[in-house]
């Protein structure tokens, strides 16, 4: 009788517990295999994992209070050490980079991040992720066992079969580690004033907007369009104009508009690759040559100064 | 104390060439520090200016990161010494080797008690490698890394933003931490820094000089093609501001987006 593959799930965000399983189940390539997961919190977190087809969820109740999710680590390496995973299959959380990180460097592991989809070929495994952020995207074989991965939202559809399988619940104490950060305080920010992610249009300011304050002119717009303002990543994190979780492209956000406007946006690849799913795109840039006329289903080549007022007359006779 | 930042030299991400099979290319980018990587050399030049120390940058890869214009620019944004690892067996380093690499390489460096790096590299972005160095030497490691001030008990007071919750955090040293973005913004050298930096000393290794007999890949590329993308009309609107905006309001009703 073949090996059973051993594959272990964490993540501390309990909503990207069942993309894990997911990723999971083509892990488990249709064959009997052995799923354990690690999880922090009371009863509702295993209830939720319980007839997913985990067979064992270790549960560790809550986290000392000074402790980050990350001191888990030593707990977690434990637990690894006892199974002995093929797969350790981890959510690409903040928390979850590092501990994906540690975990692969103490295995002498491969790691693969933000994995996109996985398959299976003669000989094994080949995993798809984004490089050149997101200019180009590589299909990789990892040539070491074990393999340690994160695994992103909406990357792996989990296949609700509901299983008669209840799985075992073993509690686990906190291993704490020998040497840690202390945690002093913890501070709720901000709610995030805008989800890009649900926005049904969207407007994008780039470079090609000279003075914060021309930023109204881009706020009637979007009044007028009924929009939400986004922008690329120099006017959020260079120029400080707009909050971090209002940038598009490499890790900021993915929009999925029905349309989507660049005001004086180029297009370099790091902030297009957020808007390939986006359903209209219009491009207005002065220059004719920004690789965004590539990707637009509208280009107007003109001085936004002059097309952005106009636009706003435009939609409000309408 | 001396304060490592390591450095990722890559092509630069806005040279890539397409072809029109999808094959990707960086044959004609030009080779420079990556972008996420200069605030980390920023924070920490300012910490040496501020309590003393020596900041080390260190970068690892093939004989095309050893480029004197690449030198230049980072000696001359506040380091200074830069260790270069070089060896044409990191050509396509998967983050398993190049931690091993820079751990080996920090070890071999004297009284470094902190390790920055930046977010991510420019190429691959895995956010990967700061953290396995960490664990490789056995520091308190942390990503996410927004803000560092030394306290004067020999520890850092560090904040953090995860998700959506900002921490502040006592971390003993020594200790790497990888730092976003947002951190500072890195300098420009000024006339005499570019001057200086031609007379900062420059230590190139190689593999064994840090005590590696080769390196095992611990994965495979198997290819790099360029993303699927929409497909998208493409149509350049023609005639003065008002005939084109007026095109466009006709042309995004008729796609049923307003």
């Amino acid at each position: 009788m073949e090996i059973q593959r051993q594959i272990f799930i964490f993540s501390e965000d309990i909503t990207l517990v069942r993309e894990l399983i997911g990723a999971a189940q083509v892990l488990a390539e249709g064959k009997p295999a052995i799923l354990s997961a690690l999880v922090i919190g009371g009863s509702t977190s295993v209830e939720q994992m319980q007839n997913t087809g985990v067979d064992r969820i270790y549960r560790l109740d809550t986290l000392p209070p000074d402790c980050l999710v990350e001191d888990i680590f030593q707990t977690l390496w434990g637990i690894t050490q006892e199974i002995k995973p093929d797969y350790l299959v981890i959510g690409a959380t903040t928390a979850g980079r590092l501990i994906c990180g540690r975990l692969a460097a103490r295995l002498n592991a491969t790691a693969l991040t933000d994995i996109q989809s996985m398959e299976f070929d003669a000989q094994g495994l080949l995993i798809r992720h984004m490089v050149f952020g997101g200019g180009a995207q590589r299909l990789e074989r990892p040539l070491r066992q074990p393999v340690v991965m994160t695994i992103g939202k909406g990357q792996f559809e989990f296949q609700a079969a509901h299983s008669e399988k209840v799985a075992e619940v073993i509690p686990v104490a906190f291993t704490p580690p020998e040497t840690r950060a202390i945690l002093r305080e913890r501070r709720e920010l901000p709610p995030v004033s805008v989800n890009l992610a649900e926005a049904k249009r969207v407007v994008c300011p780039g470079r090609g907007i000279a003075r914060r304050e021309d930023l109204t002119m881009v706020e009637e717009l979007a009044h007028s369009l009924g929009a939400e303002i986004a922008c690329t990543r120099p006017l959020s994190e260079g120029l400080g104009w707009l909050p971090r979780e209002r940038y598009i492209g490499i890790s900021g956000a993915y929009i999925k508009a029905d349309l989507y406007v660049g005001l004086g946006v180029s297009g370099q690849v790091q902030h297009t690759i957020g808007i390939t799913d986006a359903r209209v795109v219009v491009a207005i840039n002065r220059d004719a040559e920004a690789p965004i006329f590539k990707q637009a289903d509208y280009g107007i080549v003109a001085d936004l100064y002059e097309v952005v007022p106009a636009l706003i007359d435009a939609l409000r006779s309408a | 104390m001396n304060i490592v930042v390591c450095l990722k030299i890559t092509p630069d991400p806005e040279d890539l060439e397409i072809g029109p099979d999808g094959s990707v290319s960086t044959t004609h980018a030009e080779w420079k520090t990556g972008s996420f990587d200069l605030p980390a050399l920023e924070a920490g030049v300012r910490l040496a200016e501020m309590h003393g120390g020596k900041v080390i940058a260190l970068s690892a890869g093939t004989s095309q990161i050893n480029q004197s214009k690449v030198r230049k620019d980072i000696l001359s944004r506040g380091a200074e010494e830069l260790v270069l690892v070089v060896d044409d067996a990191l050509k396509d380093a998967s983050t398993a080797e190049t931690a091993l690499v820079l751990e080996k390489a920090i070890r071999k460096l004297t009284d470094v008690q902190l390790v920055l790096f930046g977010e991510g590299s420019a190429d691959l972005y895995f956010q990967q490698t700061g953290v396995q160095v960490g664990e490789r030497l056995g520091w308190v490691t942390l990503n996410a890394v927004q803000d560092v001030r030394l306290l004067e008990n020999e520890a850092l007071e560090v904040q953090r933003i995860v998700e959506h919750e900002l921490q502040v955090l006592d971390v003993p040293l020594p200790a790497v931490l990888c730092v976003t973005s947002d951190i500072c913004e890195p300098r420009l050298a000024s006339m005499r820094e570019i001057l200086r930096a031609s007379k900062k000393t420059v230590f190139e290794w190689s593999l064994s000089d840090i005590g590696i007999e080769g390196l095992t890949p611990s994965v495979e590329i198997v290819k790099v093609m360029a993303p699927p993308r929409a497909s998208r009309k493409g149509e350049m609107l023609s005639g003065s501001v008002e005939e084109m905006v007026s095109a466009l309001v006709n042309n995004l009703r008729k796609d049923g987006v307003l």
